[in-house]
C-alpha cells in the first residue's frame, strides 16, 4: 500500500536535490463538459426504461435487457475514468529548478516539455473570455533563452499566482 | 451456433481487460502524488464490480432462443 503514501521521488526523472514548489493541472472547467455529459448517459437507462419494458422484445427476453445495460454502465465507467486520466496526468510542475509539463494525449501517447527556471527570459498570462475571466483561468507563456523560444501552457487555474511562483522560484535560484 | 456468443465475449473480454489494465497502469506510472493512484484504485473496483455484474447478467441470457429469433427475422431472398 507504500503508493498511496507521500514517497520521496514525487515524478518520474525527478533529479537529485530537485524540490516540488507547486503541482497545477488544467482548470476543472476543461474536464465539466465531458463528466456532465457523461452524467446525462448514465441517466439515459432510467428515462428510457419504461419505453423498453413496454416492447415486445423486452417481454421475450428481459435478461438480454440487464445485460445490455451492466455492459453499458461497464462501458461508461471506463470511458469516464479515461477522461479523469488523460485530466489528471495533464500537469505542469514547478520544481526548484525547472518548470515540466506533462502532456497525456491518450493512452500510451505521453509528451514532457521542460524549461529550466535560469533560460527563463519572461512569463506572460493570457486570459481570453468570459468564461476563462470569471472563473480565472487562462494561458501561461514562457520565453526563454535556449533553442525552443516560447512554452505555452493553455487553460490552468490562478495563472498569475502561478507566473508569480515561478518568477520567485527563478530569483531565488538565481540569487548567492 | 452457442459458440458465437462466447467468441464474441472471448473478444470483448480481452480488449477490455487491456484498456482497464492500461488505464491503472497509466495512474500509477505516470500519476504525480498520490490522487493518481489512489483514483486508479478506486476505477480498478468500480470496474471490477461491474464486470462481476456483467458475467452475471450474461449468464441469465438464453443465448440461443435469441439468436434463433434473429436468424428467424432475416428475410429470405
Amino acid at each position: 500500500m507504500s503508493i498511496f503514501t507521500t514517497t520521496k521521488n514525487t515524478f518520474e526523472h525527478q533529479r537529485e536535490g530537485e524540490r516540488i514548489i507547486a503541482v497545477t493541472r488544467k482548470h476543472w472547467f476543461h474536464i465539466a463538459a465531458p463528466m456532465a455529459a457523461l452524467f446525462l448517459l448514465a441517466l439515459a437507462p432510467f428515462g428510457f426504461y419504461a419505453y423498453f419494458t413496454a416492447t415486445t422484445w423486452y417481454k421475450a427476453a428481459p435478461s438480454f435487457y440487464w445485460f445490455f445495460d451492466t455492459v453499458y454502465y461497464l462501458a461508461l465507467w471506463n470511458f469516464l475514468f479515461y477522461r479523469i486520466m488523460v485530466y489528471v496526468l495533464n500537469t505542469v510542475i514547478v520544481t526548484n529548478r525547472r518548470v515540466i509539463e506533462n502532456q497525456q494525449d491518450g493512452l500510451f501517447r505521453h509528451t514532457i516539455h521542460e524549461v529550466e527556471l535560469a533560460n527563463i527570459q519572461d512569463i506572460s498570462v493570457k486570459t481570453f473570455g468570459i468564461d476563462a475571466t470569471l472563473l480565472g483561468f487562462g494561458d501561461i507563456e514562457i520565453q526563454t533563452a535556449g533553442t525552443e523560444k516560447k512554452f505555452s501552457f493553455p487553460q490552468l487555474p490562478h495563472p498569475k499566482n502561478l507566473k508569480e511562483t515561478i518568477m520567485k522560484a527563478k530569483y531565488t535560484l538565481v540569487a548567492p | 451456433m452457442n459458440s458465437i456468443p462466447l467468441l464474441v465475449f472471448y473478444v470483448v473480454l480481452a480488449i477490455y481487460l487491456w484498456f482497464t489494465f492500461s488505464i491503472v497502469y497509466h495512474f500509477i506510472r505516470f500519476g504525480v502524488g498520490t490522487t493518481p493512484k489512489t483514483l486508479g484504485f478506486v476505477f480498478f473496483i468500480g470496474s471490477f464490480v461491474l464486470f462481476i455484474a456483467v458475467v452475471f447478467a450474461y449468464g441469465k441470457v438464453e443465448w440461443g432462443g435469441i439468436l434463433q429469433q434473429i436468424i428467424g427475422n432475416v428475410p429470405k431472398f
